[in-house]
């Protein structure tokens, strides 16, 4: 599975939605992110990873089932960071796929931000094997 | 989102102060819209049936920012997290009613580490007691 990797910007205003979302006040943690706030600079990225692995969202069930931070330290609101995001190879177990994927937000300067882990489950739709 | 008890910070017992907040349906469109997680089973009963579940559920990555939220409070302005690992155990349903879901957050210092450091572990329950993820988080404490 090959490695992606983009450059985002940590937009203040998104920044403050998240914040609202999760019920913290605005600028609650002054000038940075939320500390769970990375994983949705990966959405897009993610969605897109899991379309080349075939996934129909209205049959197959992907589960979240861990994540992980290793911050040095937080998201900087207005930052500009790059993301390297990397896939393991599906693992087939009893519950289905399992997959991990690691992303490292790294800052201009080239130190690590933090290092995210998630790890998925994918249940594919018994149906689509009958069709 | 609705938060039911207040967290005080200190770190001086073992056993932390309960942090409780209410999801319901709109908090869940809202984190959605925010996160950009539009994952079906978190807004379409219809789906979420599908897939074997009651009714649609929390994204797990909020109920994580809630144990996240827990943390930080407990650590308070002197501690610093350096890591936080969450394993989301049980679906956590969210009915489509007032009351929506009660989730209870309950934390200890489970170990002291070096240089101001100590681990905290944590779980995240329905009302019903249902643990729905467990949590483990490193904080470093900044020096006097």
């Amino acid at each position: 599975m090959p490695d992606h990797h983009l450059r985002i910007r940590v937009a203040p205003e998104k920044v403050d939605e998240f914040a609202a979302a999760i019920g913290e006040q605005p600028n609650s943690h002054h000038g940075y992110a939320a500390p769970t706030y990375a994983m949705t600079l990966l959405g897009t990225t993610l969605f897109a990873l899991l379309n080349d692995l075939d996934i129909d969202p209205e049959g197959d069930t992907v589960l979240h089932t861990s994540q992980r931070f290793d911050y040095n330290r937080q998201l900087r609101a207005g930052e500009i960071v790059d993301c390297r995001i990397s896939m393991s190879d599906p693992s087939y177990q009893l519950a289905g796929e399992s997959l991990k994927i690691t992303c490292q937000f790294i800052a201009g300067d080239g130190t690590t931000i933090l290092t995210s882990t998630t790890g998925l489950v994918i249940r594919r739709d018994p149906r689509r094997g009958q069709q | 989102m609705t938060e039911a008890a207040s967290i005080k910070p200190g770190i001086n017992d073992n056993q932390l102060p309960t942090a409780s907040y209410t999801i319901n349906r709109s908090d869940l469109i809202r984190y959605a819209g925010a996160s950009g997680d539009f994952n079906p089973i978190h807004w379409s009963d219809r789906i979420a049936h599908a897939a074997g579940l009651p009714c649609v559920i929390a994204h797990g990555m909020l109920l994580m920012a809630l144990a996240s939220r827990a943390v930080t409070g407990w650590a308070g302005t002197n501690g610093i997290m350096e890591s936080l690992d969450t394993r989301f155990t049980r679906p956590a349903p969210v009915p489509d009613d007032t009351d929506g879901l009660l989730v209870c957050i309950e934390g200890t210092i489970t170990e002291t580490l070096p240089e101001h450091r100590y681990r905290i572990t944590a779980t995240v329950s329905s009302s019903q007691g249902t643990v729905v993820a467990r949590c483990a988080a490193i904080v470093r404490e900044r020096p006097a």
